[in-house]
């Protein structure tokens, strides 16, 4: 048991004061509840929030893929005003079919971000639980040193 | 063939979304692609799941229908051309929440009055313990497989708070882990603790679990915890969802209690039998089932006569040991390989049941996916 835990713990080792263990354990449980967290009971692991960012950027440059008609006036006397009509229906058709395009493009794009999304957040886990082995495997090789054989389920009072 | 899987809710600590997330995981072992939707998903979940709205049915695919309370999800499965398998889990009756939210027990009664309608729609049930296939019986249904609900090994028992670990270690606890709500009968719970506490003036106990769902109820409990006089001995420690410190307070209790006026499947009880923990129980299904002879049966309307019986078995070291013995033989029906057996069995059952004939293509698809049938001896 780590040095630094023990001095924590406030007791009297010869009889357990129960009131001050519960309030200790009220203390622990109300400070931890607070605590974000990192692994949820599903075993996920937040990938990287920068790296979430860029993804949703992405996903909202979707959005301005297609604006509106812009059109700068054909400057020709007399006929010009109806050059510019006759153009801007045909940008207004033009955008219409752009706009299905983006449509088609922008649930695609949502598709692929929610896919990449879901690896970064298995890749983290992959990280998480690659941690959590080389810990157990250094408590595992300091209890072997110390000579006490490591426990095959999990132990309970009896 | 895709697994459609809906649910009405999605968030942590909850029995059902973690359960569909280990049937994710194990369909997926299987070689089925399977996506979640429900109607409300917490952020937990936002790579995992998609609002029920877009759920697009293809006349090719399963819909797996998570059954518990009405829900707006519905309305997807009336309209679905996909094949539809009904995973119930029991409605709580509503005369448990009337008092405290009106809302929900009328969700409760039309998930009630509506699963005889549902016995022409949906084409296979699965159950999780016997309880929940007479319920399916009676109102009509005739074609089950039965999955136990697993305990999420993965979860548990790697880690614990070591911090914690060392307190609760010199405590003698009973646990109890769910929300507070009149159907886990959480006032009975503090009524027999109370005559505990008379023979075991240390012994204490862990209510474990969120208690922001009816305040009014959450009330009533601590006014009996006051009146009683085990303030000091009765933690409510509101919903856990740190694995860690879960895994502690299991791994160092003395007994898990469950009362319940009403359960499905029960979750915890798994739980502890993988802690091999002995569960004190009113004998209420599914708790012969799930726990058998790794229980204390009690009767609960008599706290006086249940306080001395828990105590003599607390002291009884030989007989406290038998139903840790007996309880970690039962740990093996909850595992994730339970699962994945429980879950190829119904595709077998589901290949098997339209053998021979033409069937729903998702059916044709699953004939490929199941695996094959222990041979007849």
């Amino acid at each position: 048991m780590g040095d630094d835990i023990v001095s924590r713990i406030e007791y009297d080792p010869a009889a357990p004061d129960v009131e001050s263990i519960m309030r200790q354990v009220r203390a622990h449980l109300g400070e931890s509840a607070g605590r974000p967290q990192r692994v949820a009971r599903t075993g996920q692991v937040e990938p990287d929030p920068r790296f979430v960012d860029r993804l949703r950027e992405a996903e909202a440059s979707v959005a301005a893929m297609v604006t509106g008609p812009q059109l700068t006036p054909a400057g020709v006397p007399v006929i010009g005003g109806l050059l510019d009509r006759v153009r801007l229906e045909f940008h207004r058709l033009v955008v219409y079919y752009l706009s299905r395009f983006a449509q088609a493009q922008g649930r695609f794009n949502r598709e692929t971000v929610t896919a990449v999304e879901a690896l970064a957040t298995a890749e983290a886990r992959v990280a998480a639980l690659e941690a959590q082995v080389a810990s157990l495997e250094a408590r595992l090789a300091a209890l072997e040193a110390a000579g006490e054989a490591p426990a095959a389920a999990p132990t309970r009072r009896g | 063939m895709r697994i459609h899987m809906m649910t009405p809710v999605l968030t942590t600590g909850d029995a059902i979304g973690n359960y569909a997330v280990s049937l994710q995981r194990v369909f997926r072992k299987l070689g089925v692609s399977v996506r979640l939707y429900a109607d409300h998903i917490d952020p937990a979940f936002k790579h995992d799941a998609r609002p029920t709205s877009a759920y697009r049915p293809t006349g090719q695919d399963i819909l797996y229908f998570h059954y518990s309370i009405w829900s707006e999800n519905f309305t997807a499965l009336d309209k679905s051309t996909d094949f539809k398998i009904m995973d119930y889990h029991g409605v709580a009756p509503p005369h448990l929440s009337i008092d405290f939210d009106p809302k929900m027990a009328a969700l409760c009664q039309t998930a009630i009055d509506a699963l005889p309608k549902y016995a022409s729609v949906f084409d296979w049930c699965v159950y999780h313990a016997e309880n929940g296939r007479w319920d399916l019986e009676e109102a009509g249904y005739t074609n089950f497989s039965k999955v136990r609900l697993p305990v999420d090994t993965a979860f548990f028992g790697i880690e614990e708070d070591r911090e914690l670990s060392e307190m609760l270690s010199r405590l003698e606890y009973i646990l109890f882990v769910g929300r507070i709500v009149p159907q886990k009968d959480v006032l009975s719970i503090i009524r027999v603790f109370g005559e505990v506490h008379k023979h075991r003036p240390d012994a204490c106990l862990f209510l474990v679990g969120g208690h922001d769902v009816l305040p009014g109820y959450v009330q009533q409990v601590r006014d009996e915890i006051k009146r009683l006089g085990v303030a000091e001995r009765v933690r409510m420690t509101d919903k856990i969802s740190n694995r860690a410190m879960l895994t502690s307070l299991y791994r160092h209790a003395k007994f898990l209690v469950s009362l319940s006026e009403w359960e499905n499947c029960c979750v915890p009880t798994g739980e502890a039998m993988f802690f091999r923990l002995p569960v004190i129980n009113a004998g209420a299904v599914p708790l012969p089932e799930n726990v058998g002879d790794a229980g204390v049966l009690i009767d609960k309307t008599d706290p006086v006569s249940a306080g001395r019986m828990i105590s003599d078995v607390w002291d009884n070291a030989s007989a406290y040991q038998t139903l840790q013995e007996n309880a970690l033989k039962r740990s093996s029906w909850f595992t994730d390989e339970a699962l994945l057996e429980n879950v190829g069995k119904l595709m077998t059952d589901l290949a098997a049941a339209h053998q021979g004939q033409s069937a729903h293509p998702a059916i044709e698809a699953v004939k490929s996916f199941a695996p094959a049938p222990e041979p007849q001896q």
